[in-house]
């Protein structure tokens, strides 16, 4: 595995990812232009609105100097000199499959590829993480519209992610892993992932939760690694 | 009809009858929908190229309606509606920092629950919209005037009487209605984490999107039944183009400036005159992100931007009531692109200059003062700010 630089959260709101948040902002200090992909929001031009202001008020935060975030909401024939100046791509939240599929059709998938393996700083935010992971079927109900792709960017080392994880979600998980065949990271909304250097290091207020191929349940404390 | 019906009663959700009133309306309009697709858009884009530009309407006095608001008002006030003074462009509290649409008159219905005002209402509000902040050209600004009407709890009926009074505007401004293509889809938004849907309406004229009317229903709320609201709105600039204004953003001079540096301009125009004062963070990072951007495209050029601020700030000043006054909006603005010039020569000379750490927050007349206790040499710099002011 090549060094990349993955910020995974668990999906809860400014306040839940703040420490992550900060760690992310951190890294992108040299070159302070993120590109921003709301894209698996389901809404509308006043709904897009919102999310740039937040995204906005989320991370400038962090920086005495002005941080520069551009919004995409249409990523059809966007090209590697498009995307070549960003330091970072953040992608938030939503529904999974939109997001996916939309990545995948406009063929916006081999640009991320690209971007991670120049060992670039992506960001996923809760539909934006599961993503990262081998398949996005850790949150089928969101697969309302009959979308075709579902197999994500694989980086973690075979793994699939599920964020806004509970312990009322240990059930499903266990099913998800005895079909699909692969190990959960299964992330609180208080908890994030920072993966580089061949480790997700866990960064946030509570722990992670790694379910092995066995169906068994291992804690990961804050700060300590789950190798990849 | 083009349309392919599909079962208006769906499991779970409200009961009514969209679709026939949709049927009825347009039968009575002699008006045809189609559905709107994935090649909507494309459709409609290959139809304005083709014959957009060379087929405008002339039609003289019409377009004066759009260019002053009292003839607007006055055109709703006769179908009676209540005429709503515009919002300020920004915004303390609600789904955005910034007045998006003419709907926003509502947020302290919808987000706060505040009492329902049973009218019908119009109001011509200047908004802002970022997300196009890349792509302007001809046709697509930052901000425009959103000539919006609304109704909280609207029923069907009173929805399409409302579309019915956009279609006779239309018509008083010269605009056949055969010339219009109508597609109409649902939707789910979400605004501020209230997740709601709706059935919408858009409207091209010879290929150029020029409104929507939005029926909205089980919109959230606490304290009450969900809320629907009729929410129709034409943008004001996009209009006036296509009546036969030769340049959308209304700069008619001679000296071919290009779209993105107008834009930027009036959109910095409505955040200084609102009040507004740059920042990293929070609303005031809008006007340092319109200033930086200003400064990429058109970078100093002092005498030619104020020009252009100037009409920007009449412009605006029909249309709403300004904290700032021309003078004061238009030096706020001088300040801060003065300081976002500084950072793209600082960023330029320390390329080679390792000595030109100088604080950006001053005149650039006194940073070129300070450029010379460093080891930038005179024939670099003049050689550099020729360079950057031939960059247009």
């Amino acid at each position: 595995m090549s060094d990349i630089n993955i910020y995974l959260s668990g999906g809860g709101g400014a306040e839940d990812s703040f420490l992550l948040d900060e760690k992310f902002m951190n890294g992108v200090n040299e070159n302070k232009k993120i590109l921003y992909i709301p894209l698996a929001m389901e809404t509308d031009a006043l709904g897009f609105e919102a999310c740039y202001d937040w995204i906005i008020n989320t991370l400038s935060k962090f920086s005495k100097e002005f941080v520069d975030i551009v919004m995409w909401t249409n990523l059809d024939g966007k090209s590697w000199d498009d995307i070549k100046d960003f330091g970072a791509i953040y992608i938030g939240g939503g529904n999974t499959f939109k997001l996916l599929n939309n990545i995948y059709d406009s063929g916006f998938i081999n640009l991320l590829r690209a971007f991670i393996d120049a060992e670039k700083i992506v960001y996923g935010g809760s539909a934006g993480a599961i993503i990262m992971g081998k398949s996005i079927n850790t949150v089928d109900e969101e697969n309302d519209k009959k979308y075709r792709h579902h197999e994500g960017l694989d980086i973690i080392s075979g793994m699939s992610i599920i964020c806004h994880y509970t312990e009322q979600l240990d059930c499903k998980i266990l099913n998800y892993i005895s079909k699909i065949k692969t190990g959960v990271i299964a992330l609180p909304e208080k908890t994030g992932l920072f993966i580089s250097n061949s480790n997700a290091q866990v960064v946030g207020y509570e722990p992670a939760y790694l379910f092995d191929l066995n169906g068994g349940r291992n804690i990961v404390k804050i700060g300590r690694n789950i190798p990849l | 009809m083009k349309f392919e019906w599909e079962p208006f009663i769906e499991k779970n959700e409200k009961l009514f009858d969209y679709n026939n009133s949709l049927l009825n309306f347009c039968k009575e309009k002699g008006l045809e929908v189609s559905s709107y697709d994935d090649n909507t858009e494309k459709q409609m884009a290959n139809k304005f190229n083709v014959e957009f530009l060379s087929d405008r309407i002339k039609n003289g006095d019409n377009n004066k309606i759009l260019d002053k608001p009292k003839i607007l008002e006055n055109f709703f006030k006769n179908k009676g509606y209540k005429i709503i003074e515009p919002s300020s462009i920004i915004k303390r509290d609600g789904s955005t920092l910034f007045t998006s649409a003419g709907v926003q008159i509502l947020d302290e219905i919808i987000f706060k629950e505040e009492d329902i005002l049973n009218e019908k209402m119009y109001v011509s509000q200047p908004v802002l919209r970022t997300q196009f902040i890349d792509n302007v050209k001809e046709g697509t600004s930052t901000s425009f005037i959103n000539m919006s009407s609304e109704k909280i709890n609207a029923t069907l009926s009173e929805h399409f009487s409302s579309v019915g009074d956009w279609l006779s505007l239309l018509e008083d401004l010269g605009i056949n209605k055969r010339d219009l293509n109508i597609y109409d889809r649902k939707g789910e938004p979400n605004w501020g984490g209230k997740a709601f849907k709706n059935h919408i309406l858009t409207f091209f004229f010879k290929g150029l999107e020029i409104g929507d009317a939005i029926y909205a229903y089980d919109v959230p709320q606490d304290s009450r039944e969900n809320l629907n609201f009729s929410d129709i709105g034409f943008g004001l600039e996009r209009l006036r183009w296509s009546l036969g204004d030769n340049n959308y953003f209304g700069w008619n001079s001679e000296d071919n400036i290009r779209p993105k540096i107008l834009d930027y301009c009036k959109t910095l125009t409505i955040l200084s005159g609102s009040g507004l004062i740059p920042s990293n963070n929070n609303h005031g990072y809008r006007f340092r992100q319109f200033s930086k951007k200003l400064q990429s495209e058109y970078p100093g050029q002092k005498n030619k931007i104020k020009e252009i601020l100037v009409y920007y700030y009449d412009f605006w000043r029909e249309w709403t009531k300004f904290e700032k006054d021309k003078s004061d909006c238009i030096s706020t603005i001088e300040k801060e692109n003065e300081r976002n010039f500084n950072r793209i020569l600082l960023d330029r000379l320390s390329e080679k200059h390792s000595d030109v750490g100088i604080d950006i927050n001053m005149p650039t007349e006194e940073l070129l003062k300070r450029l010379k206790g460093t080891s930038v040499g005179k024939t670099y710099l003049e050689n550099i700010l020729k360079e950057l002011y031939e960059r247009y």
